[in-house]
Formats: C-alpha cells, structure tokens, sequence
C-alpha cells in the first residue's frame, strides 16, 4: 500500500519526463515495457531511423492520455531511460539520446532512473557522479554524450539547456472592480550556469483577462524583455534575465498582469440602497515550467468584507493543514509544497477555480468606446484634445427603478450605495484652458475644474488640472452615460523643435485614466498641422491596428496628415505617451493664409466687376 | 312557483307603474307647455332610477327675495328650448322632458343634491329601457354655461341627450336687422352729402389713425376676453402685465395720440409759422408736452410692469 | 444768400459731399448689421448655444435630417416615431424654407472645408438674417422716403424688441428668416410698382416663392399686396406700371408657391387667396376698359361701363359664392377665420385657443415691444398721408391691417413691427430734417410750400389722371427724394439761393427739438437692451434661478431627463406626453411620442387629453392600446415652475371632452365651489385623474412630516397617492420632469390593482419606519 502510494508519486513526477516519449505504453508502467523491449531484441539499430511523422502521432497519444507536457514549444534537454532512437528534426527544438546498446536490467536502471528523470541534464550527471550504483557511472557517461551531441550536432543553446526551480511563488491578487492587479513572485533558483532565460507561463483564460504584462526583478522598476509564445491553450513569457546566472544561484522575478473584465457582479441585480457583490474567480495552482518548492496565492479585497471563497479539493498532497485560509480582507490559499512542473494531467488532476465572492465599495465603471481626437495646430500655438467618451456602470443592474426621493435620502444622509455613481474626477493635463464638456443635447453645466500651472521647462509634469465632472443624471447600475469632454493646451506643452534637424516631436497621452474604469476600445486620432511631412512615431505597446492617411477641416486645401491607432481593454497602466515626429516647412505655415487672400481678393475683383457693367436695356429707365 | 309567480306580478306592476307615471308626465309637461314645473316628489317621479325617459331639468330660484340675476336671464333660454322640444312628434317627444324645480319649492332637493349656486341644468339619460345609454353611466351631467346664457348652444348640448335633435332655431332679430338697413341708408345718404369731406385724406387719415390707437391701446384684448370696464374694486388699471381694463384702452390711446399729435405739430404745423417769436413758443410748447406725456406713459408703464427699472420726470 | 442758423462749411464739392454720405451710409449699415447680430447673442452669452423653446426643435431635427441625408431624403421623410402609431409625412406637412435655407449654407461651409456643427449654423441662423432684415428694411424706407430715414428704419428693426422676441440666437423657427423676406418682399413689390418694371414683379414672385416655402404667414404677403393694388384702382390711380407689376407677381408667384407641396392647389381653392386672384380678374377688366375708353368716345363708355362692371360685378360674386357653396372653394381655416370671429377658436378649436401665443394683445406688450416707436408710427402714417404716393398707401394699409392683428394675437406682433419701425423712421427723419436743416426762412413771406401743393395736385387730379404723367412723377420724385436734406445743404453751401418759407427760426429751438428726439433715442435704446436681456434670452430648455448671493444656478431638469431616457431606455419605447413636449423629446430623447406640437390631429391629442384625466383604471387600456411604454409629466410644485401640467391641466379635459362630452366633462375637476384645487378639498375626479397622481407621487414624502407645499399653487400637497398601473421610473434633479413606466399586465393574470395590492401587503413589513425618513428630510 504504502510503496504504491510512493509509485503514485513517482508516476507523477515521471510522467512529467516523458517529454516527447514515443511509446506511451512504457509510461504506463514502470516495470514492463513490452513494446520497447521487442524492439530491443529485434532490430538493434533499425530504430536509427524514426520518422519523425511516427514521433507526432505518439506524441498525440500521449497527449491524449494526458502525459504529453504542457509546453511542447519548450525546448529542454531531456533524460532518456527508455531504449529509443534518435530523432533528426529540421529544426530541432529537444534532443533525445538512447541507450539502444545498453545491457543493463530495467529494474536496476529504474532506481538510478527514478532519481534523476525530469532533472536538467546537469544535475543528472552531478547526480550520477556520486552515486554508489555501478551503472551510475555509465549513465553519467551516456547523459555526457547525449548532451555533447546536443550542443554539437543540433546547435542547442547550451544556456537553454539550463533550467530552473522556483524556490517559492507568491502571487497577489488585489481585487478591483473592473480593473484586478495580479502580480506574481517567482524566487528562482538556477540549477544550472549561465541561465539566461526564465520562462513564465499563463492559462489560456488568464492571457485573455490580461491587458497588460509587466516583468521585473524585485526591488528594481527597470522592466524586462520578455518574448511571448502562444500556445493552443498555454501563453509563455520567455524572459530574459539581465544577467546569466550560474548554478543554485537565486532571483526574484516580479510578473505583474492586469486583468480586465475578470469580475462580475453577484448577484447581478441590486436595489438602489443595496450592497454590491463581485465575484473573482482564478485557478488555484501558479502554473510553472519548473517545479515549485513552495507556492501560495493571496487575494486581497478592498473592504474586509468577503462573503464567501472556495475550499480547494485533493490538495492534501501539497498542503499539510488548511488549503485556504481567511484573515480580514485576505484569503490565502497555500501554502502549497513540492509542486511539480505542471503537466496536463497535474491539471487534470489537482488545478481547480477557486472563486472569492466579496463586497465591493466603489462603482464598477467600463468604458464602453472612447474616441480621443488631438489636433496640432501651429497657427494657434496649440493642441486641442477631445474625448467621446460611452460610460457604463458595469455593476450589478438596477433593481426595479430609480426612486429620486431614495436618492437625496441617501446623499443626505451620507450613505449613498456603492453602485451610484454622482461624479467623476479625472486628472486632465496642467496649463490647460477652455475646457469644454458637453453631450449629444448640449452643454452640461455641472463640473469644476481647478487648472494646474504649466510646470518650468523641463521639470516632471508633477501635477494634474482636477475636473470635477458630474454626469446629468445620478449613473444607477447599468445605466450609460455618453459625453465629450475637450480642452486645449498651448503647443509648447506637448511638442519639442529641434533646430537642427528641424524636427517637431509632439507627445500624446494614449488616454486619460478615469479612475477604476476599463477602456474596452480605443480610437485615439492624431491630426498633424497641415504640410506636416516626415511623419514618424513611437508607441509604448502595440495597438490593434495603425493607419496613417489625411484629414481635411478648417480651410484646408490639401489636408493634414493624420494616424489613427486602435487600443483594447486599457488601464490605468496604458496611460502613456506616444511620440510623434514630423517637419513643417515655412511654406506649409503660410500655405492657408496664401489661398484665404487670394479667394478674398477674386470675391472683390468680380464684385467690381459686376459693379461697373451695365446690363439694363435702356439705360434712361434706370432710377438714380 | 309562487315566488316566481310573485314575482311575475312585481314585474308587470313595475311595467304599470312606469306607464302610468310616464302618462302623468307627459301631461305635466302639456300643461307646462312644454317644461314641467317640478315639485319635490314630482321630482323623484322624474328622476326615479328605473326611468325609461331621458330628462333635462333646470334647477333656478326665481322669485323675486332671491334675487338670482343669472336665473332670471337663463329662464327664458331654457323654457324657449323646451317649447321648441314640444314640437317633434308625441312618440319622441315623450321619452325625453324638460323640467324646471324652483328652490322655493323643493330647497330639500337642492340640499339632496348638494347644489349650492343656481342656475344649474342637469341632462338625465334613461336609466332603463331601450334607450339606457351603452356606458352604462345613468348620472346626470351638468351643462357649464361655457357659451352663455343663449338658448342655441344650450338646444345643441341638450340634442346629445334627446331621441332625436331639439329642432330649436334662433328667432330671427328683426331689430337688428332694421338698424342696420337703417344704418346702411343713413350712411349712404351721408356721403351723398358729405362727400367732398369724406374724400379728402385728411379724413382718411384720422379714421385710419384712431383705429391704429384703439388697436395699440389694446381693445381687441378687452372684447376677446370681455373685461369690464373698470375693476370691481374701482380702479382702473388692472394689476399684471397681461391684463388691462376697458378704461386703460381709452388712456393709453389719448396718450398715444397725444404724442403723436405733437409730434406732427412739431413736424408739420410749426415749421409754416411765419413769425419767430411763436414759433420759439410753439417749438417750447409741444417739446414740453412730448416730455411730460412720455414720462406720463412710462410710470403708467411701470405700475403694469414693476420690474421695469427706468423712469423719466416722474 | 440765405441766412443760416448756424455755419456750414461752403467750399464742398457736391461730388465729395455724395462720396462722404455714401460712405458714411455703408459704415452705418454695417455698424447697424453688427448692432443686430449683438444684441440677439444674449442667450448665448447667458446660457449656452442651445435650440430654443419647442418648435425649434422640430426645426432643428428636421435640418439635421436633411444635412446628413441630402434633400431628396428630406422631401420624402416619413417619420415614423411622431404621432405613434400614426406616424407623419414631414416632407409634405412642413415649410422647409427654413430647413432647406441652413441646408444650403451647412453644405457651403462644408465645401470649403469650413466644419461648422449644423446645430450652430441654425442657432445663428435668425441673429444673421436680422442683419438681412434691417438692410431689406433700409431698402424699403428707402423707397417710402430717403436714404437717412432708410437707416433710421434700419436700426429700430435692428434693435426692436418686437422683432427680437422671435429672433434671439437659438430660437430657429419660420420667423427667423419670414421676416426678412417679407420685408424683401415688400420692396421689391414697391420697386417694381414704381418702375412698372416685369423684372422687379418677377424677383418678388420669386422672393414670394420663398415666402411661402418658409412661412404659413405668407398668407399675409398674398392679401397684403392685392388689397394695395384695389386701393389704388379704387383711387384711381390705376396705371400700367401697377398692371404690369401686379401681374406679373401674381402669376409667376403663384405657380412658384403651387411647388411647395404643404401649399399645393390652396392658392386656387381656399378663400385666403380669393381676394389676390379677384384683383387679378378685376385689373384685366379696368386695364381692358382703358383700352376701351381709349377707343370710344365718351358717354357711349359712360353707359358700356356702367353695364359691363354691373355685369361682371354680379358675374364673379355669384361665382365665387357658388364655387364656396359647393366646395371647390374651401371657406377659411381655423386659424385665419379666428382673426376676424375672435369667440370662434375658443368654442370649437380650443387647441389654437390654448396656444399662448394666440393670445389677445394687452397694451403693455405693445409698449414692451415697440416702446416710444408705437405712438410716433401714427405720425409717420400721417406723414404718409401727407405726401401720398403710391407707395405710401402701402404703409397705410399695412400699418391699419397689421394693428389689428396684433391686437388678436400676440404672435402677430411680429408683423406689425416692420411697417411701425418704418412709419416712426418716417416721421423722425422728417423731424430731424426740419429742425436740423440750416436755412432758415425768411420772416413773413407767404409762399405755399410747393411739394404740399404737388402732393395735392396730384390726389385731386388723380382719377383722370393719363399714365403718361404718372410715369415721369415717382421717377422725378424718386430722383428728388435721395438725400433731399443733404443736396439742400449742398445747394446752399455753394451759394445758391433756396426760396423756402417753411423752416425754423433761431439755434436754439433746433437744439431743444434735437436734443429731445436724441434723448427718446437713447432711452429706446437702453430699454431695448434691458428687454431682450431679461424678457427675450431665455431658451425655455434650459432655466436659471437666482442665489440668494444674486449668482445664476442654472436648472437643467428637463435635458437629464431627455438625457436618461435616451440613454436608458430601449430605442423603441414610445413615450406618452402632453403635446408642448412632443417635439423636445423626438429631439433630445430620441424616442416615439404619441403627440407633438404639429397638432394636426385632434382626437389623438383628445386620446392622451382622456389618458391623462381619466382615472388609472380607464387610462390604463388607452396606454396599452397605444402600447405605451413611458409616461412623462412636469411638475413645478417643488421649485415654483409656474408652466407645469397641472396648470395646462384644464386644457386637456377642454380637449377631451370636445371629443368625450359623455366621459369627461370639465366642471368635474372643480370643487363644488367652482374653484380649481389640487389640495385634499379637490374633486373626487381630480383626486382620481392620472395626471394629478402623476405630478404628486410620493411628493409628500420628501418633506417628511412636515406641511407638504406645492410651491406653484400655494396650496398643501396631497399625501399618499397609490399608483397601481404605473411605475416611478426617473424623477428629474428638482422634480420638473417626471417620467413613468407603464405596467404590463401582471404575469399572473391578476388586474394589476390587487396584485399591487399584494406586493404592498408583502412590503410593508419591510418598508423603514417613517421616522428615519423625517429626520432625513428635515432640511
């Protein structure tokens, strides 16, 4: 009983090796391994020459039982026990090296096999050196070889070959309305020289929550480099270290992902004066590459007022008491030990939702479309921004309907409910002047702005004009309100000239953050002065689509260049700058003024024209 | 058996009790030529609920300690219209009575009724019958003296009740028609003679003048809405801007003409006198008067309209 | 050499002294035109720039249709969300001059790349056409008199608060450019009367044209004219030039105004225009007796004529009588025959009798709006008189024609004003050009003054008088008339001896009279200024009140609500009002109304009039047959907003009961009293009618305990109104808007009354204690 319980664990860390194995049935048990074994004795070498096809189609079986790794597009180098044969693929990603001449009982191959499967090929061989079975050295030989090969034959970054652990992860969630700040620890350790680089990976469900990734190292804000790989139902965030890391050497990773849209209201109507209840749901484990000494996961909610969160089940293995426990406004699930690199059937078997139902005091805003036009204009010395701006409250909807005298109850009394909202306040850009915020039937008259100065040359924008702006109406769970709001800034503010070069390069902020509220779609137009030519910019992260072409207004004769740019699922993080450069020449500034006059001057020519031709038939009747 | 035998016979005295009922109206109303002069059970015949008649019945007080000036000039109206109504055929003219109760004699009906003004006319559809109205609705509706005390519209209201429609015509007003015959003759005899007076444009021009000031002075205002002359508490401006008394169209045209004249004074009159020191007085005259009759009509002005801030002299 | 009153400069050339006076008349126009614009941008400079009132917003809508779809789209809108379920032709029931108007200048500016928002071209679109109206006007008194009185005119129409209270920015109905045409009109008609010229005829045809595809009171234009044109045959004073004027306006205009669809065959077939094509036949039959007369000798004619006018005297009255008799002729409309049978609207259309601007005039309006100009206008027509050209009669006839009606109705105002700010232009410029005019006369010489004798000559020697003469006349006289003051001038500058004995002695009568005309000057201005600040700027959408600390809070209940409902509600819901908001929510809600401020169909104003002051249980199936999804009422009882439904309430029971004598009847929502209540002594029907319920839901409650006071009427509000078959979906900030949904029919088959009956029984074991509830409203 006891020994098949420590086969259950063995089985589970081994089927994590079988990387790319060829013959599932082998994985089923460890001892017998009919297949391989005929193959042994019949052909000793036919096996040189796999197809590479015969590899897919048992990786698909594999897949299907479950004992297929999770990340097929992570190139490792793996331990072989079984007998099998070499593989050469165009591009090759893994490398598999067989013990096909290679006498030696299964039974005894298995103890030394069960110590080092799974481990980097490194720590195999230090393994092997001082280990006191005899074959122990042969095996280190074999490991030597096939990692020879590796790097020789197959041009493997011996660095990638290197692998880590994570000594611990902690991840935090702090629970928001629309908006949910996810940020993950990972203490690694290098079992491996130069490391270079670490790999970070997401479910399918949480890659499409996230908005927005953001990769450091703890304690330092500089963000590092990341590549992404997509996955049928995996992301992977490769990530390179700043520094190669030798073996056992340790590093705090900080993964920081914003999910949007991740909460949802429960129950999904509320009365006016009601409360209001999210619920957040995640999976419980971190999943990882590596295997995992210790994890835990924190959720944290605004109010310590949490209803409700999930047990986690069959977690007994990692966790010595509760799986989850609840203290204030947190709910801890873990600490949970000895997680081993996550394979699909690890899923399969311990991955759970775990969901946290809990109060929420602030209105849960999204905003639904936002249209921000920016227009440069070199005559006026100025830039005019103007957002169209679709709100929504994303809260529970309003149950029944909107009773007034509830309403000024409730302001009077200081305890309006959580899902009311009565005003924003944004942060608009300092210097600004001409404010203006209007709806579809007209100017909204009810908003206060304190305009901040423009700061000195140079210096930090420290701080923001604060607009007070309160909708026409109270805005009730799931109720819209739709606006522009504008403003103009002097030129000096945003752009920059080089004399030299005669650049201009002109910054634009993405969005305005509305605090606590989603952009579920952006449109953002810059419009440049017309003439502008040389037209570049910079964007901070890629947007959904870039178009670059003209837009006519305000007498123009041909146009003024202008990009459009498409964003999803913006926050507060997104709110940054994009830089745009152009040239305008002198004649470009005087182009319009040049056409005005002349239309002017025509207009006069004709009208004197027509005054000094006589058209009347008989001049006598003319009248004076 | 027998229950329903009885009640077989309730049923047929019913049917009695409403034909004989019926007859006794129909020669009241005879006898009142017309309208039936109604006395407190008399009116409960009329109006009993199982009626199969319609009824319009005039609630008044005549007699003279009343002095109800309103009764007395409504009265002939009602009773013109229900004489009219005695001259359709006996088969229509009996579903349908007009009658008349004078408080005098039954005040208890007027407190049954909780009628507190007179004259008032209720309309009684038939309760009962062929002729009970689909609504339903058996209350009497009152007639609002919208139009007046004239018999006409009241004949036209009254049809909606009646079988077939009160064949009332308003007698011809011969007076009327000779004044104005009369009118006509005089005026034309009148400029046979005073033609060269009526042709010339000064006439003209005064008859077109004085229109234009009755017109600015606001009499249109005072016909349509019908105001008196001088409000009941004795003074002649009416309060509130929108509002003016018949007496102010009077004023406010003198004063317009008045400036007008001076006006054409100064333009037209002055410059043609010959000797200067007239003129000057002339000149210094009608200046004065365009002054003070300017600063007349403003505070006049301000007494309409207390918001408004300026003021000249006084 | 005469002797002066005071010296002129004598070394100027006539040719400068032109120069300088037409220089000087383009910069007063201008000045005059930037006075105009100015003065009607106080609304903006107040509030915001927002459409006006009601109409506008139809108007408004209407244009935006035709901006963004073109005009073809326009011409055959049909608008399904008015009159639910009946919906409306809007391109054949509309004037569309107005909307085609912005449409053109929306579509220039939009050609040079100038992206002006539609909705300010039609906020400004009244402001700019004063500026037009005042130079039309210049025109006009131009031809009346001379060029000085042209501007005076100019600036009285320019500033005149009668004209302003129908063109402040924003106000963007018929009105903003009528007047302007009209005014056109008019002296184009004069010109071409003057000229005998086809020409002129034809552009005031075309101008009529536009008359009529912009306003309903073209109507005025087309009796206008042919009563002119009677007054002078009728004087005599028949000449070619009137024949070929008349006729040519008439028939070109005609057929153009036979375009607008809304018109259609009206021209030829309602009274209103009868009287245009009478003097149309009668000027064939007098200008064919000319020729006649020409041709036989004299009492042979004598005798033809008597017979022939007998003849066709008899002919065309029997016809016209005939024609009406047997409708081919349709009798006046509602709205025009209630101008000459004032009772007539308020017995059988009381929609037009409810209109408030159909009111009768009281005299402090007149002075309100015209100020010193309504008693010097009288002095300008004796002025007329005095002179009397052809021209002048005009302004008699439409200074008298035009006073009435603005006695009738107040709207009508508007037409007065014109030919008042002309006819007082008149009598000033005289004025001021006795007492300002130098030469001064020579003592004691009795010489008649020789323009009073022609003047004289001319309406003695009218009736015989041959075309010829009367053709060299006006040209002379037109040539005379320009700058009569300043050639005076001229001539006596340069030394040339003027006999005139009519004129002033002394400096100082001059300075007394100046100075006094001067100062009435300057008070019309200062009151014109105070009026349009505070009477005439205020766009009903929006409403201001006064801080204690005298600063302006601004009230916006009306546009949150239009606001929610269009954010808020789903496309389709069909919101039931009184008709004075029917076009503000087509255009700020953007939602379905059951009746609006065309009103063209009166039982189904009549239907919502029932719905509203029937009893919940007899409106509910009206609502839901008209599948009603929300209701919407204003309320002012809580800040005093004395324009609420409560007090229109009375004409929706007048209205329903035109229609439902037998369910409805007007003295039902009286107390026995006779006095119109909302408090608890209100009558039973009151207290049941929906509208009442409506406007005092839960109205108590917000005062708690204490007395609860409708601030409008004064009286004490009544507490614990139950709505079984309507639900409080959005009360506005203040309370004026009031928006309910209509129940549907409850899942379970009860009637929604017991069912409520039900839900209260459950709730009220929940529902707070009202303690709380005081102390929270104490304030």
């Amino acid at each position: 009983m006891q020994s098949c319980l420590r086969n259950g664990t063995q089985l589970g860390r081994r089927r994590a090796v079988l990387a790319t194995t060829a013959i599932p049935s082998s994985s089923r048990s460890i001892t017998i391994n009919p297949l391989g074994w005929v193959r042994e004795k019949l052909a000793p070498g036919m096996a040189e020459k796999q197809s590479s096809k015969e590899v897919e189609s048992a990786k698909q079986l594999a897949r299907q039982e479950g004992t297929g790794s999770v990340f097929e597009s992570l190139p490792q180098a793996v331990v072989q026990k079984t007998k099998e044969a070499k593989v050469a693929k165009e591009k090759p990603t893994s490398h598999k090296y067989s013990t096909a001449n290679f006498k030696i009982s299964h039974r005894k191959l298995n103890m030394l096999a069960n110590q080092i499967t799974g481990k980097p090929i490194d720590y195999a061989i230090l393994q092997m050196q001082f280990s006191e079975k005899r074959a122990s050295s042969r095996i280190m030989n074999m490991l030597a070889t096939a990692k020879d090969h590796a790097i020789r034959y197959k041009k493997l970054d011996p660095s990638r070959l290197a692998s880590f652990e994570n000594t611990a992860i902690v991840r935090t969630v702090e629970l928001g309305g629309s908006v949910v700040h996810v940020t993950t620890t990972y203490a690694v350790r290098a079992l491996e020289n130069n490391a270079k680089v670490y790999t970070v990976a997401l479910s399918k469900h949480d890659r499409e929550l996230t908005s927005h990734v953001e990769v450091r190292l703890k304690g330092q804000d500089k963000a590092l480099q990341f590549k992404e790989s997509a996955d049928r139902d995996y992301s992977l965030f490769d990530v390179t270290l700043p520094k190669t890391l030798s073996a056992n050497k340790t590093l705090n990773i900080v993964f920081e992902n914003i999910q949007t849209h991740a909460t949802k209201p429960w129950p999904e109507i509320a009365e006016q004066g009601g409360d209001q209840a999210l619920k957040y749901t995640t999976d419980l484990f971190v999943l990882s590459p590596y295997s995992t000494l210790v994890q835990r996961t924190k959720v944290r909610s605004l109010s310590p007022r949490i209803i409700s969160y999930t047990e986690p089940k069959g977690v007994e293995v990692f966790t010595g008491d509760a799986a989850a426990t609840k203290s204030g406004a947190n709910v801890v699930y873990g600490p949970y030990k000895d997680v081993p690199v996550t394979t699909s059937d690890f899923i399969g078997q311990y991955q759970q939702p775990v969901t946290v139902h809990y109060h929420h005091d602030q209105p849960v805003l999204e905003v639904r479309k936002l249209r921000r036009a920016v227009e440069v204009s070199h005559w006026g010395a100025n830039i005019n921004t103007q957002d169209d701006i679709t709100l929504h409250n994303a809260g529970p909807k309003l149950k029944g309907h909107f009773s007034r005298l509830e309403h000024q109850m409730q302001a009077y009394m200081k305890q309006s409910a959580p899902h009311v909202l009565p005003a924003l306040t944004l942060g608009l850009p300092p210097g600004i002047r001409d404010v203006y915020y209007y709806d579809t039937i007209g100017n909204v008259s009810t908003s206060k702005l304190r305009v901040a100065p423009l700061p000195p040359k140079g210096a930090q924008r420290s701080q923001f004009s604060i607009l007070e702006l309160r909708p026409r109406y109270p805005l009730l769970g799931g109720w819209n309100y739709s606006f522009t709001l504008g403003w103009d800034a002097p030129l000096e503010s945003a752009v920059s000239y080089d004399k030299k070069t005669g650049i201009y390069t002109l910054a634009v902020p993405i969005m305005t953050p509305i605090p606590g509220a989603v952009v579920n779609e952006e449109e953002l137009q810059i419009i440049l002065p017309e003439g502008a030519t040389d037209v570049n910019f910079v964007t901070p992260f890629p947007g959904l689509s870039a178009v670059q072409d003209t837009h006519v207004t305000f007498l123009d004769t041909v146009g003024r260049p202008s990009i459009t740019l498409q964003y999803k699922d913006l926050t507060i993080k997104h709110a940054q700058d994009i830089y745009v450069t152009y040239k305008v020449s002198t004649l470009a500034h005087i182009k319009k003024a040049l056409a005005v006059a002349t239309a002017l001057f025509l207009l006069f020519a004709l009208g004197g024209i027509a005054r000094r031709v006589d058209l009347s038939i008989s001049p006598k009747k003319k009248v004076q | 058996m027998k229950g329903l035998f009885s009640s077989l016979f309730l049923c047929l005295g019913l049917v009695y009790a409403q034909q004989d009922s019926l007859k006794k109206l129909t020669e009241l109303a005879a006898a009142g030529n017309g309208v039936i002069h109604l006395d407190s059970q008399s009116f409960d015949l009329l109006t009993s609920p199982k009626r199969t008649w319609s009824a319009s019945i005039q609630f008044t007080a005549l007699s003279k300690n009343r002095n109800c000036v309103p009764c007395k000039e409504f009265d002939p109206a009602f009773s013109t219209v229900g004489k009219a109504w005695s001259s359709v055929q006996a088969s229509d003219r009996d579903q349908h009575f007009f009658a008349t109760l004078d408080f005098d004699n039954a005040p208890n009906v007027f407190q049954k009724l909780s009628l507190a003004s007179a004259p008032v006319v209720f309309a009684y559809p038939a309760a009962d019958g062929p002729r009970k109205p689909a609504s339903g609705r058996t209350a009497p509706t009152k007639y609002d003296f919208q139009d007046g005390f004239d018999a006409g519209p009241l004949a036209q209201h009254l049809s909606k009740f009646t079988p077939v429609p009160i064949p009332y015509k308003a007698p011809i007003d011969w007076a009327k028609w000779f004044t104005t015959a009369i009118a006509i003759i005089g005026v034309g005899s009148f400029l046979r003679l005073a033609a060269p007076v009526v042709f010339t444009r000064w006439t003209w021009a005064f008859g077109s003048v004085i229109v234009m000031l009755i017109m600015t002075g606001g009499y249109m205002f005072t016909r349509i809405r019908g105001v008196p002359y001088v409000g009941r508490d004795g003074n002649w401006i009416a309060a509130g801007f929108s509002n003016q008394y018949g007496q102010e169209v009077h004023v406010v045209a003198f004063v317009y003409g008045l400036l007008a004249f001076s006006f054409v004074m100064l333009t037209l009159i002055v410059p043609y006198q010959t000797s200067p020191a007239k003129q000057r007085m002339q000149v210094y005259l009608w200046g004065a008067v365009v002054i003070i009759i300017y600063s007349v009509l403003v505070s006049l002005f301000r007494v309409k309209n207390r918001g408004y801030p300026y003021k000249l002299l006084l | 050499m005469p002797s002066l009153a005071y010296p002129v400069p004598t070394d100027l050339s006539p040719a400068t002294v032109k120069n300088t006076a037409s220089l000087f008349r383009i910069v007063t126009l201008a000045l005059i035109s930037g006075a105009a614009i100015a003065s009607r941008l106080f609304s903006i400079i107040n509030y915001e720039s927002v459409i006006h009132e009601f109409d506008p917003w139809f108007n408004y809508r209407a244009t935006r249709v035709l901006a963004a779809k073109g005009f073809y789209e326009f011409w055959n809108w049909f608008d399904p969300t008015a009159w639910y379920p009946l919906g409306r032709v809007v391109g054949g029931t509309v004037y569309p001059g107005l909307m085609a108007t912005s449409g053109v200048i929306y579509y220039i500016l939009q050609a040079l790349n100038l992206p002006v928002d539609i909705r300010n071209i039609c906020v400004l679109l009244a402001p700019g056409f004063s500026a037009l109206t005042a130079w039309a006007t210049y025109m006009f008194t131009k031809e009346m008199k001379n060029e000085s009185a042209g501007l005076l005119a100019a600036a009285f129409i320019g500033i005149v608060p009668g004209y302003i209270s129908r063109s402040v920015a924003g106000s963007y109905d018929n009105e903003a450019i009528a007047i302007f045409l009209l005014m056109f009109t008019f002296f184009l008609w004069i010109r071409a009367l003057k000229q005998g010229s086809a020409l002129y005829g034809t552009i005031a045809a075309v101008f009529y044209f536009y008359m009529v595809a912009a306003w309903g009171g073209y109507v005025f234009i087309t009796n206008m004219i042919p009563v002119h044109a009677l007054v002078l045959i009728l004087m005599g004073r028949f000449s070619h030039r009137l024949y070929v004027a008349y006729c040519s306006w008439y028939a070109i205009g005609t057929l153009a105004s036979m375009q607008v669809p809304f018109v259609g065959f009206q021209p030829v077939s309602t009274s209103e225009h009868m009287g245009a094509l009478g003097v149309f036949g009668l000027l064939q039959i007098v200008a064919f007796i000319e020729l006649v007369r020409s041709h036989v000798s004299s009492q042979n004619f004598q005798r033809l004529l008597r017979v022939f006018l007998v003849a066709t005297g008899l002919l065309g009255a029997s016809a016209f009588v005939f024609l009406t008799y047997n409708g081919k002729i349709a009798p006046w409309t509602g709205r025009f025959y209630s101008l000459w049978d004032t009772g007539y609207a308020k017995k059988y259309i009381p929609i037009i009798a409810s209109v408030s601007e159909h009111q009768p005039t009281a005299w402090p309006s007149f002075f309100m709006d015209l100020q010193m100009l309504i008693f010097v206008f009288p002095a300008g027509v004796i002025m007329c008189f005095r002179e009397l050209r052809d021209e002048h009669l005009f302004v008699i006839i439409y200074s008298v024609m035009a006073s009435y009606f603005a006695g009738v109705m107040v709207r009508l105002m508007l037409t007065l004003t014109p030919v008042v700010c002309v006819a007082s232009a008149i009598a000033l410029s005289t004025l001021l050009e006795t007492y300002i005019n130098p030469v001064e006369p020579d003592a004691a010489v009795e010489v008649v003054e020789p323009k009073q004798t022609n003047g004289e000559t001319t309406a003695a020697a009218a009736p015989s008088t041959p075309a010829g003469k009367k053709a060299k006349k006006p040209a002379a006289a037109a040539a005379a008339a320009p700058t009569s003051a300043l050639s005076e001038l001229v001539a006596v500058s340069s030394g040339k001896k003027t006999a005139s004995s009519r004129g002033i002695f002394g400096l100082d009568t001059r300075i007394v009279v100046v100075l006094n005309t001067l100062w009435m000057l300057f008070f019309f201005v200062f009151h014109c200024t105070y009026v349009t600040s505070t009477a005439y700027s205020s766009p009903s959408v929006v409403l201001a009140s006064q801080g204690p600390d005298g600063s302006q809070h601004i009230i916006d209940d009306f546009r949150e609500a239009y606001y929610w409902l269009r954010q808020n509600t789903p496309e389709d819901a069909v919101v039931m009002s009184w008709w004075d908001y029917g076009y503000q929510i087509a255009g700020m809600a953007d939602r379905p109304t059951l009746v609006d401020n065309n009103t063209w169909n009166n039982t189904h104003i009549a239907t919502v009039g029932k719905a509203m002051s029937s009893s919940e249980e007899n409106a509910y199936p009206i609502l839901r047959k008209h599948d009603v999804d929300y209701v919407l009422v204003i309320f002012g009882g809580l800040i005093g907003y004395s324009g609420d439904d409560i007090n229109k309430f009375l004409w929706m029971v007048r209205i329903a009961q035109g229609v439902w004598p037998d369910e409805i009847q007007e003295s039902n929502y009286f107390t026995p009293r006779g006095e119109y209540r909302v408090d608890d002594n209100a009558s039973k029907t009151m207290r049941e009618s929906l509208m009442y319920k409506m406007s005092y839901y839960r109205f108590a409650d917000l005062f708690g305990g204490n007395q609860a006071v409708d601030r409008v009427r004064n009286q004490q509000a009544p507490k614990n109104i139950e709505l079984d078959y309507l639900d409080e979906a959005f009360t506005s900030e203040n309370w004026i808007v009031r928006i309910y949904e209509v129940r549907k029919e409850d899942i379970l088959g009860r009637d929604l009354k017991s069912a409520n009956a039900f839900e209260k029984g459950k709730k009220r074991k929940r529902s707070k204690p009202i303690t709380s509830r005081r102390r929270a409203l104490a304030a």
